[in-house]
């Protein structure tokens, strides 16, 4: 058990550090000047200079990553006159003449824009796009499972073709446009019955200045950013369904005479999980890593919008952070993922 | 045939055919139908409007394949006599042919998404027979690459690979097709692994064939069938992606007109009451992705394959 | 006293333009306490037929017609019309079945012990906490040897025989009056089969079963039945008392599945086949003193052998598999499939090789041909050393060394038709010059394992399993070969054409002068083609002899015990 963890663990943080790489190389790469493209007009040749050597930006590829590792990672060789220690959230362990061993809070810099350190960015955003994943996943595996398995119980009846048809026409309304739909429909023609704004974030300012929770503004993008996944869940639990009630161990179920309602409970539900699972853990992870369409036409400050305003800008350490961050956010989704896979399968077993 | 089958496979012809034609049906025969007529922007569909001046016709075979160079500035007249044309669908904000714009952004689109899926049919053909077929070290890279490509939302890596390499048509259809491509090297890896095991690839190895000639002779005509299955999959999942990343900005830019790029000019028009204008792209575009979705569900049917789990 | 019967019975599957005719106006009685065998080749309609009894046919088949009585003591049950959940009192209760596949019948989710219990518990026959004792008792009445371990061990944790019995278990456990046993033998071992069927005697007699009992395997119902029904096609061929049957059997068909089964009792130069019989119903003369082959021959024949040149000459084979590896890529676990094999190939003969499955026969063979990776020892054939030689200098030889596997279905390449199949190695070989010369060639080589050129168009879905291992023989007679690994290759054809493919391999062996390796698990098989039979068991060679030899005069352990469970 410990070993598994173990295990999946280094797994996750080693595809981390490649995913990073890979990134890093080619943002870094880049043959444009972020700096330049972020400062723009305002600040004079030696403000950039200055940046650009804290930061290494003047040096070759390969020392650009390096340092931008060494920021990230929590225990660091610093030499005392590096600029960057003054940003560190950091303990000294053991201080030299020169340099000296320092432990710290992984540090992803400042974003070029608005000169916060990315992190607070980040944390900041983070919970929106939570509670709208979080939403729009579990209305998502409500709705799905239940037509997947009505489909699967009345299969090529009405009802089943009605719903595939759904199914097909829903997978193929990207979010983009499925917000736009929506947001005519429910904010623009029936916004006087409903109430509900065309825009806004979950947390918004008030007339006072202060934050407020505005759960009114998490329904629409819900509903558009739900529809997606249900057509995939709906239309992989059918699939899974019919696959495992054509097989050999159900005809032996039914030859023991148990009746209908145990016969789903105990031999049909738990063999059709672990393929829905799959398709629910991708799509979670995808919600989480931002939902990037939705969160851009709703004007919804989450992760997603984070990383588009940043990408637009240029803004080099926000958009790694972002990375980073989503990089991580997928590890862990798919970490909870294996660990339920063997919890509802014998057949997989921790250690191996 | 099912008639939704059917259906679909007459849209995606119309939809080919048009963007072949592409300028020599469009009223504006100007390169990116880029003539703007500020008076005329906004305009309702099947409204109509006359010009002073008589348009410069193409003459060159080039400018009915790429559309014509030069811009003229035209000016409005009110006396019905003169040089008139009706715009079916209406302009945009510009005064710019819609429907024109509609037909050459499908013949971006569809060019952007036919040239990421090849890139992406080749590098997961190769790869996955590859690993598949001889495991070791090619196993051990290929896997590793495709399993990065799965931890990494793949919409990500395209966002990285547009900004630091500029939004234009190959780095586009590199990001899209990177973002495809471990799907088909994963079906096709596990395809050559099962077929690997089957007896006539063993009957080949004994009767002396060589690795390339079972790979090309034996083994890839029997997973033909499924690698088109996935690819026409993946046309969805490409036209959606391109539409996607053109509508964020981060696709072709300005004046080059892609179906996302007319979503994103077009989607506001709704709070103005032109309700048509606005979602006549997304409809053009949903339906696309459809009919590409449905001829795979259809091939799928009809050859039996898993393609999930 | 009959407990069940079947009128009229007809089953179609599909829709009304792809409808196909499974069970065709069946009549069928079974009596009380007997067991009644039914018996035909695949696609006969016999399993349709047992799944029908209890409705637990897919829902794409329709029972067209006819009506299935069932009848406890003084009532009658129509078993077609009586609603659903009214069945789910019988299913389990009065009838059960016993199914084939074990390893995919046993839900993998849940214990064996629940799953036994489960029956138990829907018909309410227990107070709940008496349960797991009942389950126990079964499981040490179909022979399990830890109960308590298999209560709680997932199916994949225990072997195809285990399962079986657990299967057996969970059909007996609620006291039917009636049993289905859908070939529950068929995916076991020799040894393991015997002391299944003996279980389900034992069982019947003290419970008082009547048991359906259906098989593809003749032996099988003769050791076991009272009463046979022969089906084909769907529909009865003949049906009498299973003495009656196998001593005058009354229809051709009957008479040819009988007869063409090999034995080990005698050695024939030909198989009687179905075609045979059919050809001529007074076809009596397959087992008289010209198709016999006694002893003082075979004695002739093996000497004339011994004297042959060495073909092939193997010595101290040994091949491992490595299951997993550590981190640094060092083997932490491996299977030894073949320990130390040594024997000799000479030129004309044929070797056959028996073991069980799991016995490292197949690797063997491929070993032999270079397919699989070999760890220690030398394959010398003509002098030259094989272990050793690269892909490139391995290909002008895999001209003379062939091999025929055992499923015809996988063997050819679906996309490839059959023209191409056979020409296509000779054009890597590049043996004939021209397209014109291939072809004649690859017609004649149609021509010569009992196909038409007419079939040189085709693809393999067109073609029935026998022809495609018909086809198979031809594609591995293309290149000339002087020997030829045959792995199984009859296994998995039906008792009839098993006959006519084992008569063309006798046949071309003379005519082309071919020495073979005969891998199988069948005794009978081998006891029919072989010249010497190799016995394999756990990857060593346990016996080397003569079929008379081995056969009425075994020496090892394993072999006397492998003799002892054919039936």
């Amino acid at each position: 058990m410990i070993w598994f963890i173990l295990k999946k663990l280094t797994h996750g943080l080693g595809s981390i550090i490649l995913i990073i790489l890979v990134l890093s190389f080619i943002l870094f790469y880049a043959p444009i000047d972020p700096v330049r493209m972020s400062f723009g007009q305002r600040s004079d040749e030696e403000t950039i200079n200055l940046f650009k050597q804290k930061y290494y930006l003047d040096k070759s590829l390969g020392i650009q990553i390096f340092h931008f590792f060494e920021d990230l990672s929590p225990l660091q060789w610093v030499k005392n006159n590096d600029l960057r220690l003054e940003d560190y959230k950091k303990q000294f362990i053991f201080k030299g003449e020169f340099s000296s061993l320092i432990i710290k809070k992984p540090y992803f810099r400042k974003s070029f824009a608005n000169g916060r350190p990315a992190w607070d960015l980040l944390i900041e955003a983070f919970p929106s796009t939570l509670v709208l994943a979080i939403s729009s996943i579990l209305i998502a595996i409500i709705l799905g499972l239940c037509l997947g398995f009505i489909a699967s119980i009345h299969v090529n009846s009405i009802w089943d073709r009605l719903i595939l048809a759904f199914c097909s026409i829903s997978y193929s309304i990207p979010s983009y446009v499925s917000s736009l739909l929506v947001v005519v429909f429910f904010a623009y023609w029936l916004g006087d019955y409903t109430g509900l704004p065309i825009q806004g974030s979950l947390y918004e300012f008030n007339d006072e200045g202060d934050l407020r929770l505005e759960l009114k503004n998490l329904i629409l993008p819900v509903v558009a950013l739900g529809i997606r996944p249900v057509s995939m869940i709906a239309q992989m639990t059918r699939v899974s369904c019919l696959d495992v009630l054509s097989s050999d161990f159900i005809r032996t179920a039914r030859s023991k005479g148990i009746t209908n309602i145990r016969l789903v409970q105990k031999h049909l539900i738990p063999n059709c999980i672990n393929p829905i699972l799959t398709t629910i853990s991708s799509w979670f992870a995808s919600l989480l890593a931002g939902s990037f369409f939705v969160e851009f036409v709703f004007n919804y400050k989450g992760l997603g919008l984070l990383t588009i305003t940043s990408l637009n800008q240029f803004d080099i350490p926000l958009i790694m952070a972002c990375c980073v961050m989503i990089v991580i956010l997928f590890v862990i989704v798919n970490l909870i993922t294996d660990f339920l896979y063997s919890f509802f399968d014998p057949r997989i077993k921790f250690y191996d | 045939m099912k008639t939704s089958i059917f259906l679909a496979k007459a849209y995606l012809m119309i939809c080919i055919i048009v963007s072949f034609l592409g300028y020599l049906i469009t009223v504006d025969k100007t390169k990116y139908c880029n003539t703007q007529v500020l008076e005329n922007s906004f305009l309702d569909p099947f409204s109509k409007s006359c010009f002073e001046n008589i348009r410069k016709q193409p003459k060159k075979l080039k400018d009915y394949i790429f559309g014509m160079e030069e811009y003229e500035k035209q000016y409005k007249s009110d006396s019905p006599t003169s040089n008139c044309k009706i715009y079916l669908l209406g302009t945009d904000r510009y005064g710019r042919d819609l429907l024109s714009r509609l037909i050459i952004g499908m013949r971006y689109t569809l060019l952007v998404s036919l040239l990421s899926v090849v890139f992406a049919c080749l590098i997961g053909v190769i790869l996955g027979s590859l690993s598949g077929y001889f495991g070791k070290l090619y196993e051990l890279v290929v896997t590793f690459f495709v399993n990065i490509f799965w931890t990494l939302p793949t919409i990500l890596l395209a966002f990285v690979i547009l900004i630091s390499f500029g939004r234009n048509i190959s780095s586009l259809f590199i990001a899209i097709g990177l973002s495809l491509w471990a799907d088909i090297a994963r079906l096709v890896r596990a395809q050559v692994l099962s077929f690997k095991e089957q007896n006539f690839v063993s009957s080949a190895k004994a009767m002396g064939f060589s690795d390339i000639r079972i790979i090309f002779s034996q083994i890839l005509p029997n997973i033909a069938g499924p690698i088109m299955v996935q690819a026409s999959g993946n046309f969805a999942l490409a036209v959606l992606l391109e539409s996607g990343l053109s509508f964020l900005g981060m696709g072709l830019q300005a004046p080059v007109p892609t179906l996302g790029n007319i979503l994103q000019d077009q989607y506001t028009q709704v709070f103005n009451g032109q309700i048509l204008q606005s979602l006549i792209p997304a409809i053009v575009l949903v339906l696309l992705i459809l009919s590409f979705q449905l001829i795979a569900n259809d091939y799928r049917d009809r050859l039996d394959v898993k393609l999930y789990h | 006293m009959k407990i069940l019967s079947i009128e009229n019975l007809s089953i179609s599957f599909g829709q009304n333009d792809k409808l196909v005719e499974a069970v065709k106006c069946l009549n069928l009685d079974l009596n009380q306490g007997e067991i009644l065998g039914i018996v035909g080749e695949s696609g006969s309609g016999k399993s349709v037929t047992a799944m029908s009894i209890t409705r637990l046919l897919s829902s794409s088949a329709q029972y067209v017609s006819g009506r299935i009585q069932y009848f406890n003591e003084d009532k009658t049950i129509e078993l077609l019309s009586i609603k659903e959940n009214e069945l789910q009192g019988i299913r389990g209760r009065a009838i059960s079945i016993i199914f084939q596949e074990p390893m995919s019948s046993l839900n993998p989710l849940l214990t064996c012990g629940d799953q036994v219990a489960e029956g138990l518990l829907a018909h309410k026959l227990l107070p709940r906490n008496e349960v797991k004792d009942k389950v126990l008792f079964w499981f040490s009445k179909v022979g399990i040897q830890e109960p308590n371990r298999v209560y709680q061990s997932f199916p994949h944790q225990l072997s195809g025989g285990q399962l079986q019995r657990v299967l057996i278990a969970l059909a007996l456990c609620c006291k039917p009056k009636i049993v289905i046993a859908d070939e529950p033998t068929t995916a076991l071992d020799v040894g393991i089969q015997k002391k299944i069927l003996d279980l389900l005697l034992e069982l019947k007699k003290e419970f008082n079963l009547s048991i359906i009992f259906i098989s593809h395997d003749l032996g099988v119902i003769q050791y076991l039945c009272d009463r046979v029904v022969v089906m084909r096609h769907g529909s009865k061929v003949e049906e009498s008392e299973t003495s009656e049957v196998f001593i005058n059997p009354k229809q051709n068909y009957t008479k040819g599945l009988i007869y063409s089964r090999p034995s080990i009792k005698y050695k024939l130069r030909r198989l009687p086949t179905v075609t045979d019989f059919e050809k001529n119903p007074d076809y009596k003369n397959w087992k008289d003193d010209i198709n016999l082959i006694n002893s003082t021959e075979q004695d002739r024949k093996n000497i004339e052998l011994c004297q042959a040149k060495i073909l092939i000459d193997v010595n101290n084979l040994k091949i491992e598999f490595i299951q997993s590896r550590n981190w640094f890529g060092k083997i932490t676990k491996k299977i030894v499939a073949i320990q130390q094999a040594s024997f000799k190939i000479h030129e004309g003969e044929v070797l056959g090789l028996v073991g069980e499955s799991g016995s490292g026969k197949s690797s063997l063979g491929k070993g032999i041909l270079g397919l699989t990776q070999i760890s220690s020892g030398s394959v010398i054939y003509k002098g030259i050393e094989l272990t050793k030689l690269s892909n490139k200098e391995w290909r002008p030889l895999r001209k003379e060394l062939q091999i025929v596997f055992q499923d015809p279905y996988s063997s050819l390449n679906p996309r490839k038709n059959i023209y191409s199949a056979i020409t296509e190695p000779m054009i890597v070989h590049q043996i004939y010059s021209n397209e014109k010369e291939r072809k004649e060639k690859a017609v004649d080589l149609l021509e010569t394992v009992g196909l038409k050129s007419e079939h040189l168009q085709r693809y393999p879905h067109q073609f029935s399993g026998g022809q495609r291992q018909r086809i198979c023989i031809a594609r591995a007679l293309a290149l000339n070969p002087r020997f030829i690994v045959c792995d199984e290759s009859v296994s998995a054809l039906d008792v009839s054409v098993q006959a006519q493919v084992l008569n063309l391999l006798v046949e071309l062996k003379s005519k082309f002068g071919l020495s073979l390796l005969f891998i199988t698990h069948d005794l009978s098989v081998v006891n029919f083609i072989a010249d010497r039979i190799i016995v394999l068991q756990n990857g060593t060679i346990k016996e080397e002899g003569y079929p008379y030899q081995i056969i009425n005069n075994p020496k090892s352990e394993y072999t006397k015990s492998l003799i002892n469970s054919l039936i």
